[in-house]
């Protein structure tokens, strides 16, 4: 779900649906569970890096562009989106800075929003949850199109919460629900994974659609690869980036 | 990022195939009479019974046989709710024929020069060098009296009279002179001018490539995007019409600062700019502000309120900013402008604002039109709604046809005067940066 989370503000789906009554595991055996499904605890421990590229729609207003997003085993990131006629938004952390690059210029994030980015910047959070996050807890379970999934919703830090919507039978991710805040503001997020894909003994949602704000978005991988070779600079951030930061 | 904001309506006349689908038709009204009920804001439809207004309409719906004429109706209907950014925009100005791509000959060209309605006439106010307006000798000051033979005085005055209490009359008044003066390059149109000299003249302008490169973004039609900067008296004027292109645009910007870094002040010229994508408002905006933690307003939809935040630059630009405005300053150009003086930051020069600013999207209809419409309400940072409103300027300044025919621009003129007016000294010679 790393696709979805390094471009939440962009990212989303219907709401679920939920359902009260039911018996349900405990979060940490659902997490578990997601995580061997997901290609196992160690398979996932031992990936170093995660280099995606694919396409982004917006289908209601026709506009396409392409994704890149680079993850490291050591909390660094980069995401770079390109929609045509709107031009470029950038998005990176190193283990103590996250950072945005787009239209509205070159920013540091801090606060929630800064956390939050950090959590997102792992290959995957839920293999060390217990350090991530304050608390976690499956809230039932809800109806996404026609799966069933646990509402696993993790605290962090400071009390902001995230939800992950993990199917019953397949333990596999079917969504997310999240509320951004950032200086735009609390910007409520959904997400649907429409497709899964296995890539290198890793199961990974290749296919999101993403509403925010109001506005649908689907994101498509077209490539995945592990442990990929990172060139140089990756994870440089831009130098007006660098020059904010320098300065505090 | 994913908010945009555009002109007020785009019409064009239909296209000379069109066949009847009239299934389509039904899917087509049905589209827009219920996007306009669920996606519409609440306070932007409070002022109509909406539903009675689709009756009415539905009612009328059989007598439909031709795209023109459903877009007619579609277009009456919307016309009830009196807000901007509610357009249906025919199949072929959305994408099928495009400025720059498959035959030139097809493209939209225009006449080259610039008007407003200033006292009930259409006067032009700016000339493209080069253009067809400026090989017939055109100049500012000159009254557009007649088109093809059609005397523009009773359409004016009928816009007028309909318009007579909305901001968007400007607008309206300055749309149908425009919508007369465009067509497929190489088309002629015979207009019919009064001097300089009080002289009647009637000049064949044969419609050319507008100025500026073609820009597309999504559904929007194509549109001509140019950017301009130059330096008077030691003051950046940089001026634009659109906020497009942002891969062109926002780099030009930066140079501008940049290159103005001792500019005594700088002016930020939006007159006539229809806005576009609201990203860019805000990217322009950290050029002028310092500090952190300002929005240039608030847009809210059904599920969230977004601050329209303005992020400073590592190096800002410090010195005095004055914004010039008319009638034809339009959404993301009027959200930037009222928000720079909502801030303290900008003395605003010029006359009200379109007050055309509700966040829109572009959706694809069943005929293959294209329906604009607002998805959000817009507060400035004052906490008024800008929409139906506009921005009132700090000094109001409306041309006369004398100044004009001077070779004069009194709101540059009056914004130049007060970024001196501190005692900066009038420093630098002038020079002419400009993009097309």
């Amino acid at each position: 779900m790393r696709l979805c989370a390094l471009v939440a503000a962009l990212c989303p789906t219907g709401p679920a649906l939920a359902e009260s009554g039911a018996t349900h595991p405990d979060a940490g055996s659902v997490i578990e569970r997601y995580l061997e499904a997901s290609g196992g605890r160690a398979h996932l421990s031992s990936i170093e890096s995660l280099h995606a590229t694919g396409t982004v729609t917006v289908p209601d207003q026709g506009l396409d562009g392409r994704i890149e997003v680079w993850l490291h085993a050591d909390g660094r990131s980069r995401a770079t989106l390109e929609i045509d006629g709107l031009g470029t938004v950038e998005e990176g952390t190193l283990p103590d800075l996250a950072w945005e690059n787009s239209l509205m210029g070159p920013r540091i994030k801090r606060g929630e929003e800064k956390a939050l980015a950090l959590r997102n910047a792992a290959i995957e959070p839920l293999l060390d949850w217990r350090d991530r996050y304050e608390s976690a807890e499956v809230e039932g379970m809800v109806s996404v199109g026609d799966r069933k999934a646990y509402r696993l919703v993790l605290t962090a830090p400071g009390g902001a919460e995230e939800t992950r919507l993990i199917d019953t039978e397949s333990f596999l991710p079917l969504g997310t629900e999240q509320t951004l805040d950032s200086p735009m503001g609390e910007i409520r997020t959904q997400s649907r994974v429409l497709e899964t894909r296995t890539v290198d003994g890793l199961v990974y949602p290749v296919k999101v659609e993403q509403t925010a704000a109001g506005m649908r978005m689907v994101l498509e991988l077209e490539r995945l690869e592990l442990d990929a070779e990172v060139p140089d600079g990756t994870f440089t951030p831009p130098d007006a980036v660098q020059r904010m930061a320098e300065s505090g | 990022v994913f908010t945009i904001g555009t002109g007020a309506a785009i019409t064009e006349g239909a296209g000379a195939n069109e066949t009847e689908v009239p299934s389509r038709f039904v899917e087509a009204f049905h589209q827009v009479w219920s996007t306009v009920n669920e996606r519409l804001p609440q306070e932007e439809r409070e002022h109509v019974s909406w539903e009675d207004i689709g009756n009415r309409y539905r009612e009328r719906l059989g007598g439909v046989r031709t795209r023109q004429q459903l877009r007619e109706l579609l277009s009456e209907m919307l016309d009830e709710l009196d807000r901007s950014h509610l357009a249906i925009v025919p199949a072929q100005a959305a994408g099928e024929v495009t400025a720059g791509t498959g035959d030139p000959d097809r493209a939209a060209g225009t006449a080259g020069l610039e008007a407003r309605v200033l006292q009930q006439q259409a006067i032009v106010v700016a000339v493209t060098p080069g253009g067809p307006a400026a090989r017939a000798g055109v100049s500012p000051g000159w009254i557009i009296s007649a088109i093809e033979g059609s005397p523009l005085a009773p359409i004016l005055g009928r816009i007028s009279q309909a318009y007579a209490s909305s901001t968007l009359l400007d607008l309206r008044l300055v749309e149908a002179v425009r919508s007369r003066l465009t067509g497929p390059r190489g088309r002629a149109i015979a207009v019919t001018f009064v001097d300089g000299r009080g002289e009647r003249r009637v000049e064949t302008l044969t419609l050319d490539a507008p100025r500026g490169e073609p820009a597309r973004f999504g559904r929007l039609p194509p549109t001509p995007v140019w950017v301009s900067f130059d330096r008077r008296d030691g003051v950046g004027h940089l001026a634009f019409n659109a906020f497009l292109d942002p891969g062109r645009l926002m780099p030009e910007f930066e140079r501008a600062v940049r290159s103005c870094r001792s500019c005594a002040g700088m002016v930020l010229d939006l007159r006539g700019n229809r806005g576009g994508i609201a990203a860019m408002a805000m990217g322009l905006a950290g050029w002028f502000v310092e500090e952190p933690g300002h929005a240039l307003g608030t847009m809210k939809t059904p599920d969230s309120t977004i601050r329209f935040a303005v992020f400073p630059r590592p190096e800002p630009f410090r010195g005095r900013l004055a914004v010039l405005v008319d009638g034809l300053t339009a959404s993301t150009a009027e959200i930037l402008a009222g928000g720079l003086q909502d801030l303290g930051r900008a003395r605003i020069f010029g006359s009200r604002t379109a007050g055309a600013a509700l966040p829109s999207v572009i959706h694809r209809l069943p005929t293959g039109d294209a329906f604009q419409f607002p998805i959000a309400s817009y507060r400035a940072a004052d906490g008024e709604i800008l929409e139906g409103r506009g921005v009132t300027p700090d000094e109001q300044i409306h041309p006369t046809r004398e100044q004009l025919l001077a070779g004069r621009d009194p709101a540059l003129q009056a914004a130049l005067e007060w970024v001196h007016s501190d005692g900066s000294p009038r420093v630098g010679r002038a020079e002419q940066e400009s993009a097309p």
